[in-house]
């Protein structure tokens, strides 16, 4: 949509007008299928285990920081955070800031 | 199938434009009038599916009506309409600790002053036995701020009573105390006190400018408004006492300028009058809060509010007029509100109470916020054993907005959550409910607030990032 016909003022409406809207929720909601510019070298697919949707349905398994959302894009997977590392992220809250914080995953 | 509805909003036309303000996201769009027209259409027709809304989208092309709905989607202008109407109860995955921001030291129940409205006046169940903090729990307190403090950068210690100065010899060992140990943590610390003003004298002046302490006067406006209320125990007045040491607090608080807070009992009409007046002294900044009290010869009546609503409006637009001249009117209740309208932050509560604030008594205990201190049913642990976990928790799963039904359906949710605790607690009988006796007030400065915050961040949405990093946000 072109922005004329809404204007983002206050932060929020900003951080809203950015983001892609490739979250859970929405990728129920807009097509049924996982999309997102790297589709093609997600490495691969497990079962969400989760009680939330897609339940029981296969979700992608490697994807790029914060799903290659608005501005903090960044050309590199991470580990799968419905299974092995749900909380990675959180020594990352700005990925734009504290994307060294990540360092690599070792799975012992 | 998945069905879609336009998200709760309030419509809001200022200037000859449109705006929407989303409710549970707390977003401000500016719209054009073809998006204005189309959502106003769609509103009323509640769930539709998404075929049903895409169709009475009107533009020349399929395509184009596809890219409409993606934006507002993207936008949550709609959305999906099983995602529950209004406050959803958030799940809590995982238990997150919140760290300690500010700390509100009560550094005595004593006050040299006896004004008829005071809240302490009228709670304090131990009259005549005032307790005095000692330099012990003091720097204590201050071991337990850095101590629950995680990684945060910056700590507030706020000096508080009673009147804070009666008990002024504690303060320079407290804040020298409380430098070294924030250094040796690597953090920063912030203080600020909240005095009556009538015990300033020239070294306490120079020690606040030395040690950058930021300073509220409490005080009511001109003599006669003033003296009123504002006396000391034997009746005489205390305007005149106050003043010659205000001045030399303004003509001195040039590296952190004061603020006054007035506390509101009558007659609203003479609001501009006062606040003009402590602007001429010297204050930077002026709010105003309405008294509060169970006793009905001091409440506002409900004219009085609405007169109260009238001014508090035209002062807003002074402020929005200086504003787009670059000029700065100190007038704090309508600045308040446009920080927390740009940060757009969504709450789950009214107030930092119980969550990153607490006030602790003169003897260590820990209190909800500094008008609850001394009341056993607010008490949250002490700074020797800690938190009462049990009690805390209790009381954060209370409190959030979810459980106050009253809110549920109201567009002003997210701008008031409910409104201060100690307020319902005097108004309502308990400090969980709602705030009723003022929604209607509430909503009605809310709008008054986004009318005044659309006509600014259209005019010069830079003079809000920098109303906003004058309050302690960071840009971006």
């Amino acid at each position: 949509m072109k922005k004329k016909g809404l204007k983002a003022l206050n932060k929020r409406a900003k951080k809203l007008e950015e983001r892609e809207v490739f979250g859970m929720e929405e990728v129920d909601v807009l097509t049924g299928q996982p999309i997102g510019c790297t589709t093609v070298f997600d490495t691969g697919w497990e079962t969400n285990p989760r009680p939330t949707t897609p339940m029981g349905n296969c979700v992608s398994s490697a994807r790029d920081f914060t799903s290659c959302s608005g501005p903090c894009w960044w050309p590199a997977q991470t580990p799968d955070n419905i299974t092995n590392w749900p909380e990675f992220q959180n020594q990352c809250l700005a990925v734009e800031r504290d994307w060294r914080n990540l360092n690599f995953v070792i799975k012992r | 199938m998945n069905k879609f509805r336009v998200a709760e909003n309030k419509m809001i036309r200022t200037d000859g434009k449109d705006y929407i303000f989303l409710v549970a996201d707390k977003a401000i769009f500016e719209m054009d009038t073809p998006t204005k027209t189309i959502l106003d259409d769609l509103y009323p027709k509640g769930a539709l599916t998404r075929q049903e809304v895409v169709a009475g989208l009107a533009c020349e092309s399929k395509e184009k009506q596809e890219d409409l709905f993606q934006g507002l989607l993207k936008r949550r202008v709609i959305v999906p309409a099983n995602n529950g109407t209004s406050v959803s109860k958030k799940a809590k995955p995982y238990s997150i600790s919140i760290p300690l921001k500010t700390l509100i030291l009560h550094l005595t129940d004593g006050c040299n002053l006896n004004c008829r409205y005071c809240y302490h006046a009228e709670w304090d169940p131990k009259q005549g036995r005032k307790k005095v903090m000692g330099l012990d729990v003091a720097r204590r307190a201050v071991d337990f701020l850095l101590d629950y403090a995680g990684e945060l950068e910056e700590v507030v210690l706020v000096f508080f009573g009673g009147e804070p100065l009666l008990n002024f010899r504690v303060i320079p060992a407290v804040v020298d105390y409380a430098c070294q140990k924030a250094s040796e943590k690597g953090k920063k610390i912030n203080f600020a006190i909240t005095t009556n003003g009538t015990l300033l004298t020239d070294e306490i002046i120079d020690f606040f400018q030395d040690k950058n302490i930021g300073v509220t006067v409490s005080l009511d406006g001109f003599d006669d408004v003033h003296n009123r209320y504002r006396q000391f125990p034997d009746g005489s007045p205390s305007y005149g006492m106050m003043l010659p040491k205000i001045k030399r607090l303004l003509n001195r608080s040039d590296k952190r300028p004061a603020v006054a807070r007035v506390t509101l009992v009558e007659d609203p009409s003479k609001v501009p009058d006062i606040l003009d007046h402590l602007l001429g002294l010297g204050f930077v900044e002026v709010g105003f809060a309405p008294v509060t009290t169970g006793h009905p010869d001091y409440q506002l009546s409900n004219h009085d509010m609405d007169l109260l609503l009238g001014e508090f409006q035209n002062l807003s637009q002074k402020f929005l007029n200086a504003a787009k001249e670059r000029r700065f009117y100190g007038f704090s209740n309508i600045i308040d509100m446009l920080v927390s309208l740009h940060q757009g932050e969504v709450m789950n509560y009214p107030c930092g109470a119980g969550l990153g604030l607490f006030s602790i008594g003169p003897d260590g205990q820990l209190y909800l916020c500094q008008r609850f201190t001394g009341q056993d049913e607010f008490c949250m642990g002490d700074i020797f054993n800690g938190f009462d976990q049990e009690k805390l928790e209790t009381f954060r799963d209370q409190a959030e907005i979810s459980n106050k039904a009253d809110c549920r359906q109201c567009w002003a949710r997210t701008i008031c959550t409910g409104g201060c605790y100690h307020e319902a607690c005097v108004r309502e009988g308990n400090h969980l409910k709602p705030n009723l006796h003022y929604c209607e007030w509430i909503k009605q400065w809310s709008e008054i607030g986004l009318k005044t915050y659309c006509q600014l961040a259209t005019a010069d949405s830079e003079y809000l990032e920098m109303l906003c990093m004058s309050r302690g946000y960071r840009s971006v």
